[in-house]
């Protein structure tokens, strides 16, 4: 099938406006700069910013697939969790209101409060910062997960009766393939969570040259004022944020293609 | 009651698939030859018998009251009567959904429940979204653990048979309203269903269309003959699709009519003076004037 001229431009056109967006707020930026006379130390310019980018490249790198692994994984490890206690959670209603409250408190709970308490535990190590992205990404992947095993209509649910399906195959012919497009909404929402997660954790961690984290990174340059550096590296986070949504998506579009494919 | 052999013979035939370049069984084992034999083929299908049944539910409110109704072997009997009535608690028992307070549905020959004996085809065609047609119409065999190659043949066939037979493999969304009603018919066919019920199925669909599904459901029925219980509330097609019309009114059985309109049924009935007549005496029962 040949695309149409329109599906080729219409991302063209919004990638252009995201573009153009990006240029006015770096123009007024530099506006601002200039209008009061800010030290560098206080807010760089963009130009000096983009040699900060420029001259710690290697180590932004470094940072961003640090912290990027910390989070997938972290991510990875929360759906596959997070998946397994919303399928207990359909399996039993008991279950279901006994510990929901307590998946409900890791959500309420600051992760700042947290962090300090797993970096005693578990030491400051990369497991630590796994181990908090899992906790702030748990709660989208289970509330969403379970919602979606138990929106089955009454009649789908009814079919399955008429013809003796037992818990298994309910399980896995009708409310798993039920619960997969909410799974990818709750995985989406948690995708930006786990970059948060990742970079508070590597916060408390601190340390750089244990861990090459994009958090540890700004700890570093805080510490020392780099204030251009410390800009490109929340410049860097964020790309790796998006990064990881755009993939996201892409894997989304792939696995829902049963349930959206026109 | 023919011989033996001869029925041990169609049997046999009945099992076989058929063979290629010819669409169903309907095709391969004529309806005149069907009819001629209906002794032994509607041996397959069981008679329904309601006894005392009553359904209440939380706050008194019975849904059911009483009802005693016997449907025969291979006869389609329609439940008409207004919203609220308890039709559709009613059907609901015969497919062992709700359990009944009081009393029993009882089916002769006894079949198991739950094994695909008792099919359901819902007032919305209720298919799996992530499901080919194809797919959908297996799934009943799936469930019952008897998906074997032969009846992969059979759901093609029937989608075949409901004319469908270009869509198989597009999933719900690519289809029209009818187009899905079709599949969920082919569904509950595809178990070879004793008991076929009917929740107002064709309620959501436009006249035309409700026409041509009705028309489709005898030709089903004539290949099939099932036993089958139809909920509607639309009286012309209670009369023109079933040998029984059985009004409902406050949980109660009202009335059972049998239907003296001739078969075949030809949609041509519907302007001749004995249409025009049980129209007359279904709608009075429905009042509740008779």
């Amino acid at each position: 099938m040949v695309p149409s001229r329109r599906s080729i431009a219409d991302p063209l056109i919004s990638l252009a406006m995201v573009i153009g967006v990006a240029l006015v707020a770096g123009l007024i930026w530099q506006l601002v700069i200039d209008r009061f006379d800010l030290p560098k130390a206080l807010l760089p310019t963009p130009r000096q910013c983009w040699a900060a980018v420029m001259s710690h490249r290697g180590t932004l790198l470094r940072g961003i697939l640090g912290t990027g692994l910390a989070a997938v994984s972290g991510l990875v490890a929360a759906v596959i969790l997070g998946s397994c206690l919303a399928i207990l959670f359909s399996q039993s209603k008991k279950l279901r209101l006994a510990l929901f409250p307590y998946v409900l408190l890791l959500q309420t709970v600051p992760i700042v409060a947290i962090a300090p308490l797993l970096i005693i535990w578990s030491g400051y190590r990369f497991r630590t910062v796994i181990i908090v992205t899992v906790i702030v990404c748990f709660f989208p992947i289970v509330n969403s997960v379970t919602a979606g095993l138990l929106s089955a209509s009454r009649e789908a649910s009814d079919l399955f009766r008429l013809y003796g399906a037992n818990r298994w195959q309910r399980l896995w012919r009708l409310q798993i393939p039920s619960a997969i497009p909410h799974l990818m909404v709750g995985v989406r929402t948690s995708s930006g969570l786990a970059v948060i997660g990742a970079i508070v954790a590597e916060f408390f961690i601190g340390d750089a040259t244990s861990f090459p984290g994009l958090g540890t990174l700004m700890m570093g340059w805080q510490a020392l004022i780099k204030t251009d550096a410390l800009i490109a590296a929340v410049f860097a986070s964020a790309l790796l944020g998006l990064v990881i949504y755009g993939v996201i998506q892409l894997l989304t579009g792939f696995l829902l293609k049963r349930w959206t494919s026109t | 009651m023919p011989p033996r052999w001869l029925i041990a013979t169609v049997r046999k035939t009945i099992a076989l698939q058929p063979p290629p370049g010819i669409a169903s069984t309907a095709d391969f084992f004529p309806f005149r030859l069907g009819e001629a034999l209906s002794v032994d083929i509607e041996q397959r299908a069981s008679s329904i018998d309601c006894r005392s049944l009553s359904v209440a539910f939380a706050g008194g409110i019975r849904a059911v009251d009483d009802v005693h109704l016997t449907v025969g072997a291979g006869k389609i009997l329609s439940l008409i009567g207004p919203s609220g009535c308890g039709k559709t608690t009613l059907l609901r028992c015969m497919a062992g959904l709700q359990d009944a307070t009081e009393g029993e549905v009882i089916l002769d020959p006894p079949v198991p429940a739950h094994h695909g004996n008792i099919s359901l085809v819902f007032q919305q065609p209720t298919l799996l979204p992530w499901r080919t047609a194809l797919e959908n119409v297996l799934l009943p065999l799936q469930l019952t653990q008897c998906l074997k190659k032969e009846q992969r043949a059979r759901a093609e066939s029937l989608l075949e048979t409901v004319g469908l037979a270009n869509a198989m493999n597009r999933f719900p969304r690519q289809l029209s309203g009818g187009m899905k009603m079709r599949v969920s018919i082919a569904r509950a066919l595809a178990t070879r269903p004793q008991v076929l019920l009917l929740d107002e199925p064709f309620a959501a669909l436009d006249d035309m269309l409700r026409s041509q599904l009705g028309e489709l459901l005898l030709e089903l029925w004539h290949a099939e003959r099932f036993t089958a219980v139809m909920v509607t509330h639309n009286i012309a097609e209670s009369i023109l699709l079933t040998h029984q019309v059985a009004v409902m009114q406050h949980g109660q059985l009202a009335k059972v009519l049998d239907n003296p309109l001739p078969w075949p049924r030809d949609p041509e009935l519907r302007t001749t003076p004995q249409f025009g007549q049980f129209y007359g005496r279904v709608t009075q029962h429905l009042k509740g004037d008779a």
